[in-house]
């Protein structure tokens, strides 16, 4: 109050003119505002749809396509939507011969390699202005790893054997067996992303790595799932929704950015503790969960369900003995205490490796794993290793000359270097890969019980 | 005492009449010759007078003094013109205030709004613009008997009886104003657009408010063609078998109205669908704001239409229309939209998809 009253002494003429005209302003203001009610008149806040990478002004979606009107703006409707299948008495490319489903210019869904997505998300023939649209894989944009030439949505989905994508066909078959609203005609990128709403990451940047000052949120919860774009709202924007909420119980801790022993992934600041990245534990687990009977027709088999609360590298605890041995930025001290995130091995789309590993894994390359049983020669063209690619991103003492560093514990009904199972050299290898004991949920050893979670 | 009791009732009277609102028959009530000439002749000169751009004084069918366009657009300053002393709304003129209900084909032309273009409404030949772009109606059926040079009226317009030989003969003077559930002939029809029931405002929406407009009518399940002719073709002339606006539409328009061909009668649509009820759900619920009040951009039709217009819209039960969307007669945005769909400001442009798609804003 007494600064009020200090402020009013030093006022002078002028300043009093100003404070006068502020006030007759305000009262315009105010008299005006009823009218707008009276003359039906609304204001336009920009809500999920002008704040998404598809409706955004700038570079939101725009469809350049014969027969298509070249003066639609940016993100407008009708770039995805023919509300009645022809403009001017036409139909625009890409002609179908027959109007589809949800207005859309498209069949929506056909298969994991023609759907009505990729008429735009490609790099080659895409119906986005300039003919091409960029998006690059997950090691690029939070990794940092800017060497990786995977540049677009289809060609992420278009790995095949040994390599892999995220099979479509199967995530539509468990998002229409649950009860999250979608349906038979549901497209599955809609699992993940909700159209209407998701942001670049970067935002309109996509061929960029992320920074603190380019950050989107671009996916949705699939069990949260709503046709109501008011309802189904993004993932990992909000408190609440990222690694960090683990802080207290457990610790989220960022994996470097590639090349760097500083910056730490998503977006290559010295964020470390996950209050930057989207909780993709909860996101990936509304499918890969201890509940739910995945089919994958990638594998030929059932996956393995996931429960990332007894996972060592979940939420459960690991062990520090002295075959844990781990590089930065990951200390031997806070075994027990980490979780992971998915992403911080896994690409969502696809990659070059089986179960779609990231290439780019803790700041370096290469991460090369073309076998689920990592049978393949891994580094040092040692046989059977390819998963250390992998698992040697964070994990020390899995080299030759480790020895038996790892595994320091030899399960009780073995007998050492001799032993049959674990050295038998069948396949002319001395060595058991990885994957013969490490994986998701496992916890045996050549079929005995090891007593704990072996991933 | 007797003249204070007079004083009182007389101020009742003019207090309480303010309260009821009545529509005003359009019925002709004048003299013949307001519209008609025995001659098309006084004191040797011509009567007629009610033309059109190169329209003749020449004596007109059923002795009228003017053709359709000559009374009815006229291209003046005032969206209700005087006609030999009847009001007449003006589907052509410059009026700055706005334009009727049906909307103004001044657009297409260019004498009004922000140039010309055949995209802002329907092409009606006798304005003498030839449509440039479309061979056909969008929609309809080929071959479609009708081209693209459409006319006021008869088989190739929308008023009045619509077929070989018919017209707007009669309507006039038969006319049923106000509350129209009949809609078995043009002149008990909404604006003589034969088999559409709706309620007219007595001033074509020369004043509006959202308790002061026409109401449409709808159904909750569009018609299905399925090779049945008769959903549009009748003896009597064209008409929409389901006597709704969006159906009268879809007598040219059919592929956009059909079941057929909008992909059935729930979701998911191929084509936006009309005469669909506005969910009561989700985003829809929120239609046009707090309150759901009646929306002159995005307006809906009534599945009953009412004694009197109604302020709010009920979504769960109003029902999408053509009009929802798309002017009439034309509007001065490209596809005879209510807004401008082609904004280069991005917000304005979808303004009126949020009307009812409120969460994609």
């Amino acid at each position: 109050m007494g600064r009020q009253h200090e402020n009013e002494d030093i006022m002078g003429p002028a300043e009093s003119l100003r404070l006068n005209k502020v006030k007759i302003f305000l009262l315009t203001l105010c008299s005006l505002l009823p009218l707008c009610g009276l003359l039906d008149i609304k204001t336009v806040n920009a809500g999920a749809y002008l704040n998404s990478a598809h409706g955004n002004s700038t570079y939101g979606v725009k469809r350049s396509a014969s027969g298509f009107p070249a003066d639609y703006t940016k993100g407008l409707c009708g770039h995805c939507h023919e509300q009645h299948a022809s403009i001017d008495g036409s139909e625009p490319e890409p002609i179908e011969g027959a109007p589809s489903n949800y207005e859309l210019f498209y069949s929506n869904y056909l298969n994991q390699t023609d759907n009505f997505c990729y008429q735009c998300h490609t790099d080659v023939g895409s119906y986005q202005t300039g003919g091409s649209l960029i998006n690059r894989s997950y090691s690029f944009r939070a990794g940092g790893w800017t060497a990786d030439p995977l540049n677009d949505v289809l060609e992420a989905f278009s790995f095949t054997t040994p390599a892999a994508s995220h099979n479509l066909d199967d995530i539509k078959t468990i998002i229409t067996a649950k009860s999250w609203n979608y349906t038979s005609d549901s497209n599955p990128c809609d699992a993940c992303h909700n159209p209407h709403a998701a942001q670049g990451d970067p935002v309109g940047a996509p061929n960029s790595a992320k920074s603190s000052g380019t950050r989107g949120w671009p996916v949705s919860r699939p069990s949260l799932h709503s046709k109501d774009n008011s309802v189904w709202g993004l993932w990992g924007d909000s408190s609440g929704e990222k690694m960090s909420d683990y802080a207290g119980l457990l610790i989220y801790q960022a994996p470097y950015r590639y090349n760097s022993a500083t910056t730490y992934e998503p977006d290559g600041s010295t964020t470390q503790d996950g209050s930057n990245l989207a909780d993709y534990v909860t996101f990936c687990t509304d499918c890969h969960n201890t509940i739910n009977t995945i089919y994958s027709t990638t594998l030929g088999r059932n996956l393995r369900t996931i429960d990332w609360t007894a996972a060592k590298h979940g939420k459960g605890a690991a062990v520090l003995d002295s075959a844990s041995d781990i590089y930065s930025p990951y200390q031997d001290a806070q075994l027990g205490d980490y979780v992971l995130a998915c992403t911080d091995c896994h690409e969502p789309h696809g990659s070059s490796n089986v179960f779609f590993i990231r290439g780019e894994v803790n700041g370096s390359v290469p991460v090369t794993v073309l076998t689920e049983a990592g049978t393949n020669d891994g580094p040092g063209s040692r046989c059977n290793t390819e998963w250390t690619y992998l698992c040697g991103k964070c994990h020390k003492r899995l080299g030759a000359s480790d020895g038996h560093a790892h595994p320091s514990y030899i399960p009780p009904d073995t007998e050492g270097c001799s032993d049959a199972a674990c050295h038998s050299g069948d396949d002319g290898c001395i060595y058991t890969s990885c994957g013969t004991c490490h994986y998701h949920e496992s916890d045996t050893v050549f079929g005995t019980s090891y007593g704990e979670k072996l991933f | 005492m007797i003249r204070l009791k007079l004083h009182i009732f007389l101020l009742l009277i003019v207090l309480l009449v303010p309260l009821f609102s009545f529509d005003v028959p359009a019925v002709i009530t004048g003299k013949c010759s307001d519209c008609h000439t025995m001659h098309n002749s006084q004191n040797g000169a011509a009567v007629v007078s009610y033309i059109f751009g190169s329209e003749t004084t020449d004596a007109k069918d059923y002795l009228l003094i003017g053709t359709c366009l000559g009374c009815h657009a006229q291209g003046g300053p005032s969206m209700v013109a005087n006609v030999n002393g009847n009001d007449t709304p003006q589907v052509y003129h410059t009026d700055a205030t706005g334009d009727l209900a049906g909307g103004n084909f001044a657009y297409i032309i260019g004498t009004k709004g922000s140039g010309a273009s055949d995209a802002k409404g329907h092409n009606v030949i006798d304005f003498g613009n030839n449509e440039d772009t479309l061979t056909s109606p969008p929609g309809h059926h080929d071959p479609d008997g009708i081209g693209i040079n459409i006319t006021c009226d008869s088989i190739a317009g929308c008023h009045g009886v619509r077929k070989s030989g018919g017209g707007i003969y009669g309507t006039h003077h038969r006319n049923v104003d106000g509350k129209l559930t009949t809609a078995d002939e043009a002149y008990n029809s909404f604006r003589f657009l034969t088999g559409v029931k709706g309620l007219e405002d007595a001033d074509w929406q020369k004043t509006k408010s959202v308790s002061d407009h026409n109401e449409y009518f709808g159904v909750t399940t569009p018609m299905t063609y399925s090779s049945n002719c008769n959903i549009c073709h009748n003896p009597s002339g064209i008409k929409p078998a389901n006597n709704t606006i969006s159906g009268f539409c879809g007598t040219c328009h059919r592929s956009f109205h059909v079941t057929d061909q909008i992909g059935g009668s729930t979701s998911p649509f191929t084509r936006h669908p009309t005469d669909v009820i506005l969910p009561g759900s989700g985003e829809y619920s929120s239609y046009n704001g707090v309150g759901n009040p009646y929306s002159f951009v995005a307006p809906v039709a009534r599945t009953t239409v009412p004694d009197t217009p109604g302020s709010t819209v009920a979504p769960g039960t109003d029902v999408v229309m053509c009009l929802s969307c798309h002017a009439a007669h034309a509007s001065d945005n490209a596809d005879m939209m209510r807004w401008n769909y082609k904004s280069a400001t991005l917000s304005t442009a979808i303004s009126g998809c949020n009307v009812c798609h409120t969460g994609k804003n």
